[in-house]
């Protein structure tokens, strides 16, 4: 526009509808804060539904929630609560410039975030499935589960299930997302296209991983720990 | 260099052991029978341990606390859409006289409410005086 632009040093990080770096940096944020509002509310949906029927059917939570395993419940706590530290620890290595830390970091990240999906499905669902542990037509606790049969109201427990297969499920499934980030940033940092001018991609996909953090934390006490 | 804070590793460490620390709360509060305060006692400390965890993590980890206040205002509007949500849907249900612990059904001639009971769904409890309330009762049940 004016030829003062072509003529002065402009930094190349800086795109040209803003002003300074500050600005840019702070609209980056800004939009990923605005899309985790909307992720807020898109489980908030569900965490409303859970309180309402938790509110009404309490005695079939407790029954069900007496069938989920606390330990690895909380095994699963403490990896996606390391994967979050490893992942602040990769924006701080971004920031002052180390990338080879910052691969670490990630790598670390995404491989603790791989455990935790495991063993969700290995320990917590697999075996449910095989147990009959599936709200709707299949429903039929047998086996480790044999005893929930014996519950009264049947139709009660497969809400708190249901619940738990799809409040774990999306959380799952944005783990899935994250890892589907996680790996061409694993590959970009690798090749160094990030650094202390460049790392906004850093730390706003560390927003999201912790928001999912955030979930899981919320999702720990309210399925495994309801006494 | 930009103008975005640095947090040091330190800070986040140290944020760390707390999350772990109030991970360990949270099940003790749970498992350990001395500290069973009934239902909503505990599930109130289950959700105050939660929201501490979840304080840590966004005030720290994802630099809230050193964000800008238009990005602050963003990280808690989420928060507060949540809780419009919440306050008007048990602005619904708690009023319900079937299921709240709150309200008894008004008593009928030949009858009498009982009390709510916390420890059971009220439709359980409630006796049922006149048709319309066993209809009601009935329907909060099978639904």
């Amino acid at each position: 526009m004016s030829s003062a632009a072509d003529t002065h040093e402009h930094n190349p990080h800086l795109a040209h509808h803003f002003e300074t770096i500050e600005q840019q940096e702070e609209a980056q944020s800004m939009g990923m804060w605005l899309f985790l509002a909307q992720e807020f509310m898109f489980f908030g949906g569900l965490f409303c539904a859970y309180a309402v029927w938790r509110f009404t059917y309490h005695d079939a939570w407790f029954e069900g929630s007496s069938h989920l395993s606390t330990f690895w419940g909380g095994l699963n706590t403490i990896v996606l609560l390391l994967s979050s530290y490893t992942m602040a620890m990769g924006v701080y290595y971004c920031q002052i410039g180390d990338t080879k830390r910052l691969t670490n970091r990630l790598i670390m990240t995404l491989g603790l975030g791989i455990v935790f999906v495991a063993v969700k499905l290995q320990f917590e669902w697999f075996p449910k499935f095989h147990d009959g542990v599936v709200p709707g037509q299949w429903w039929g606790p047998a086996g480790h589960y044999a005893d929930m049969a014996a519950f009264p109201e049947q139709g009660h427990l497969q809400l708190f299930y249901f619940l738990y297969y799809v409040m774990t499920g999306m959380h799952a499934f944005h783990m899935l997302i994250g890892f589907g980030i996680l790996i061409p940033l694993i590959v970009m940092s690798a090749m160094g296209k990030f650094g202390p001018q460049r790392f906004m991609a850093i730390l706003n996909f560390g927003l999201y991983w912790h928001f999912v953090d955030i979930v899981w934390v919320f999702l720990f006490p309210m399925f495994y720990l309801v006494t | 260099m930009s103008g975005h804070h640095i947090v040091m590793p330190n800070t986040y460490r140290q944020v760390l052991i707390v999350l772990m620390v109030l991970m360990a709360a949270t099940i003790i509060a749970a498992k350990w029978e001395p500290m069973n305060i009934g239902i909503t006692g505990n599930l109130l400390i289950a959700l105050a341990i939660a929201g501490c965890k979840m304080t840590c993590i966004m005030l720290i980890f994802m630099h809230v606390k050193y964000s800008s206040k238009l990005v602050q205002v963003f990280a808690f509007c989420g928060l507060f859409w949540f809780a419009i949500m919440m306050v008007f849907t048990f602005n619904d249900y708690l009023t319900r006289s079937w299921n709240s612990p709150f309200i008894t059904p008004a008593p009928v001639a030949g009858g009498h409410a009982a009390p709510a009971d916390h420890a059971a769904p009220a439709s359980h409890a409630t006796p049922a005086p006149a048709d319309h309330s066993a209809a009601t009762a009935e329907a909060a049940q099978h639904s």
